[in-house]
């Protein structure tokens, strides 16, 4: 309805002009590995497409799988090894107002045994007459089934909503700068229904509150040092109603060896402060009681590289890109005794075609 | 959280005093300029990010009902 909704007026909007130039479609093959000292591994081919369908309106659809073998120690002290399979559909419009403004909605469905998951989201993109600022304004919407697991009998509900906006604006004939807010609601059923916690002799089953109200603001900033080299710097600070505080922090630098090949190095560095009812034993029972030690106090350390080809060379529009990357993640937990540190590595090859 | 949102907003106002003209923006319009990574990256990144983070986690990642987080 909202979709229709969104057309319907698109289409009845006579006063916007039209974009200067066609959108163009776009067709994107990725695939990525994740595995890591926890014995997870995740494999993800995933497929995207656009396609425009008039001057205004583009169609995007996409489908994604993860197929994942996990036997982490944070389920189960010796789980057996389990393989299970999420498969994630989308598909959206974007339609385009006038040559700066541009609305799109986007479905998304995913599913695996124990979780179905569906959202919406909704977009507005605008750019300043001067077209040195832009704004871009997002809300979505989320209504997840959970279970039935080990300690879930019956399925349970989660709903969420995001509302999420940020600005980029050029600073200086080098300098782009991006800020970023953004507030999410969660509500229903957030406990792993997979996870005891221990108590004294015994195991619980996990249980956290039902609600959670989150708000995070980024703040970006890219410099050029040279025509083909540039930096980047970004904060992020988290925090939510069960008492979690996280900053993040990254850098990067991009390299343009040559005008068809682009070198990317990124690291991130986050310092979580765990929620206030995260215990790394629980001497007796409480309301609250978790053993995610992603709800704990935690450092995580996260390099990567990128390598990019692009064809035809810069300054035209690229027809082809091929992109490799590869990251590192270490994390070392504070309070977490089963495993004190994960380390994970990724790799993702892409290949996409403009057209 | 409020104290740093009023210095974001406070930081981008006081910005927007300079005026770049189009014909000055090459070094902006290079591919190493770019705001966003390619998107398909950007959305496996995006799901590592939140199974594997206690400040994004379950925002976005909508399933991962493994429990192996």
């Amino acid at each position: 309805m909202q979709l229709r909704s969104l057309v319907a007026l698109a289409l009845a909007c006579g006063c916007g002009r039209a974009p200067q130039r066609p959108a163009r479609g776009e067709l994107s093959l990725h695939g990525g590995y994740y595995a890591d000292n926890d014995r997870v591994s995740v494999w993800n081919p995933s497929l995207r497409a656009r396609v425009p369908l008039s001057r205004r309106v583009t169609a995007s659809a996409g489908y994604g799988l993860d197929i994942i073998s996990a036997a982490s120690v944070d389920v189960v002290a010796s789980a057996s090894r389990v393989l299970e399979r999420r498969h994630e559909t989308s598909a959206g419009v974007q339609v385009a107002l006038d040559d700066r403004t541009t609305v799109g909605a986007t479905g998304r469905d995913s599913r695996e045994p124990d979780y179905l998951s569906d959202g919406v989201s909704l977009t507005l993109d605008r750019e300043s007459e001067s077209r040195d600022t832009a704004l871009h304004l997002e809300l979505r919407g989320r209504w997840d089934r959970v279970g039935p697991g080990w300690t879930l009998p019956e399925r349970a509900t989660l709903g969420s909503g995001v509302a999420a906006g940020s600005i980029t604006r050029v600073i200086d004939r080098r300098t782009l700068l991006r800020v970023g807010i953004q507030a999410d609601v969660l509500s229903g059923l957030q406990s792993s229904v997979y996870r005891y916690v221990p108590v004294g002799d015994q195991w619980f089953a996990e249980r956290v509150p039902e609600l959670r109200v989150r708000g995070a603001a980024t703040v970006r900033l890219q410099h050029s040092l040279r025509p083909t080299l540039a930096v980047l710097a970004e904060y992020g600070l988290t925090t939510d109603t069960w008492g979690l505080v996280a900053h993040v922090g990254e850098v990067g630098l991009r390299w343009e060896p040559a005008p068809w090949a682009m070198v990317e190095l990124r690291a991130r560095a986050a310092l979580q402060r765990g929620a206030d009812f995260y215990q790394g034993r629980y001497a007796s029972v409480t309301e609250w009681r978790t053993r995610d030690r992603l709800l704990g106090g935690m450092a995580t350390l996260w390099p990567q590289a990128t390598l990019r080809f692009m064809w035809p060379a810069w300054p035209a529009p690229p027809t082809w890109e091929l992109g490799l990357r590869g990251a590192w993640i270490h994390q070392q937990f504070d309070d977490y005794a089963p495993l004190r540190t994960r380390d994970a590595g990724t790799g993702e090859l892409w290949i996409t075609r403009w057209f | 959280m409020r104290r740093a949102l009023l210095l974001l907003l406070l930081a981008l106002t006081s910005l927007g005093c300079v005026t770049v003209r189009p014909w000055q923006r090459e070094r902006l319009s290079r591919r190493c300029m770019e705001m966003d990574g390619p998107a398909s990256s950007a959305s496996f990144e995006a799901h590592v990010r939140a199974v594997r983070s206690g400040d994004v986690a379950a925002a976005g990642a909508g399933g991962g009902g493994c429990g192996c987080n």
